[in-house]
């Protein structure tokens, strides 16, 4: 299957899913005007992965922040996801910044929503 | 005060390609660049031509560089003695007007240089220009007076600047630098006829003050700008996670407007819209207004009157509803938007209504931040 990659803008993410190295990633920022427009190719490509995934698939949730719109295509992300759970072994890595406790506090919310692993990954702030 | 109908009456002359863009506070080389950078994103959009928009951006660029080599430091600090900063765009006339506290002794060399400036014709401003580029000149603060003579010379227009004082040690020097988009032949208006006379610099500069005013920017509200605006925010503080809440709820009382604002006279291409930041010891508070139809603003009035009754865990019941209900799809509007703040903010969101004639409304969302660290 054909890797989708997009480099991060300063109001969309950067984007790695790549099914034979076993990447799947989102990272930085989300706020696009259009977040439909913007998540529509990526959940495509979940969908086709689905069909035939990876034994394993890990989803490293590395976005440093998403808007309301952006939301609402992340959560359609992640019930994807929950949908081929028999067929591969999937985990979700919500990654936050220690000092981000919405960012945490969603992760959280998520975690209840989506029947999948979930774990919480703080990161210490740079220095 | 009543903000609300100070965001209106600051607001109300409002026109297409008009923009007004003020900072208070402390200027640092970084921040200067996120401003350029705002300006020059700004200037991108409007209809002038490339070779204006340099001479501007120039313009800009020495006004701005002139306060961080010059401001001095205050070890009092004292809510007035804040640099400020502003851009300001009307019709056919950018004016680029600062304001920064200087040492009292430093006062007769500036008043000096400022009226040696604006005696010069063009081409004696030319020569001395020549001449400041060429001896070494330069003052210990790196900058001799080339600054003020570039911006004089390339604008065309005199230096207008007061000094005030402000103690013994101190004053402020305020400058106003005006720029005329038209063609050259135009006829140029005199300094007393200028949108942004400097009392006004000196009155809103007072203003921002008493009203602990950061940040204010009116004019149309799109993504580009939205984003210059949050660069400001970033490069202004250092992360905290006050600052990533006040991100957080910038972006969305942001994104509303450029979504969801109407015009006055229905013009769709473009979204008026006007937003401050006050910074108080333990909160910020963020104002949003823009104009909106009648039938649009009593449904939102009453689902913030709905949201400010629910509590965290009503608010999330709430947001995951709207979240899983794949009805909801609007790519522009999701209606998370104000739960969202409410959330992140803990406090109420106040508004008001202000009728502006039988089809339109301005609506101003006002929302408190509380300071965790």
């Amino acid at each position: 299957m054909e890797p989708f990659v997009k480099e991060p803008t300063v109001d969309t993410p950067k984007v790695v899913l790549d099914a034979d190295k076993g990447i799947f990633e989102l990272a930085q920022m989300s706020l696009p005007e259009d977040a439909v427009d913007f998540y529509a190719p990526i959940i495509q490509w979940f969908t086709e992965y689905a069909e035939n995934p990876n034994p394993k698939t890990v989803f490293d949730m590395k976005l440093e922040y998403f808007n309301t719109a952006s939301s609402k295509q992340i959560i359609q992300i992640l019930l994807l996801l929950q949908n081929f759970k028999d067929k591969s072994d999937i985990t979700v890595n919500w990654y936050y910044k220690e000092i981000d406790e919405d960012m945490q506090a969603i992760g959280d919310e998520y975690s209840q929503i989506i029947n999948l692993p979930f774990n919480l990954i703080p990161v210490a702030k740079k220095s | 005060m009543n903000q609300s109908l100070d965001l209106y009456n600051h607001f109300i002359d409002i026109e297409k390609n008009d923009m007004e863009y003020i900072y208070r506070g402390e200027i640092t080389p970084v921040l200067v660049m996120d401003i350029l950078d705002f300006a020059k994103s700004n200037l991108a959009q409007a209809e002038d031509t490339r070779k204006l928009r340099s001479r501007i951006y120039y313009i800009m660029g020495e006004g701005l560089q002139n306060i961080t080599r010059h401001q001095a430091e205050s070890s009092d600090k004292d809510n007035d003695k804040e640099a400020i900063i502003v851009i300001h765009k009307k019709a056919h006339k950018y004016i680029i007007a600062t304001g920064n506290l200087m040492l009292k002794a430093e006062e007769k060399a500036l008043r000096a240089k400022l009226e040696l400036i604006n005696h010069l014709d063009p081409s004696e401003l030319k020569e001395l220009s020549r001449e400041t580029r060429t001896t070494t000149g330069l003052t210990d603060k790196g900058g001799a007076s080339l600054g003020l003579i570039e911006m004089a010379k390339r604008s065309g227009n005199k230096l207008e600047y007061q000094i005030k004082p402000v103690d013994d040690e101190f004053s402020y020097f305020y400058l106003t630098t005006e720029i005329e988009t038209e063609s050259e032949e135009s006829e140029k208006n005199s300094a007393s006829n200028t949108e942004y006379p400097i009392q006004r610099l000196i009155e809103d500069h007072e203003s921002f003050s008493k009203n602990n005013l950061t940040l204010s920017f009116k004019g149309d509200f799109n993504q580009e700008n939205l984003l210059s605006l949050l660069s400001i925010l970033k490069s202004g503080m250092s992360e905290t996670s006050t600052r990533i809440k006040l991100y957080g709820v910038m972006v969305e009382l942001l994104q509303n407007i450029v979504k969801h604002a109407d015009n006055i006279d229905n013009t769709k291409d473009w979204k008026a819209g006007v937003f401050y930041i006050c910074e108080y010891e333990e909160k910020f508070a963020l104002l949003a207004g823009n104009y909106i139809r009648k039938e649009h603003s009593r449904p939102i009035a009453d689902r913030i009157d709905r949201l400010n009754k629910m509590d965290y865990k009503q608010l999330t019941k709430e947001y995951n509803a709207i979240l899983l209900n794949p009805e909801v799809n609007n790519p522009v509007s999701t209606g998370l938007g104000f739960i969202d703040i409410r959330r992140k903010t803990g406090t109420q969101i106040e508004y008001s209504i202000i009728n502006v004639n039988d089809k339109t409304d301005f609506f101003t969302v006002k929302t408190t931040i509380n300071k965790k660290d």
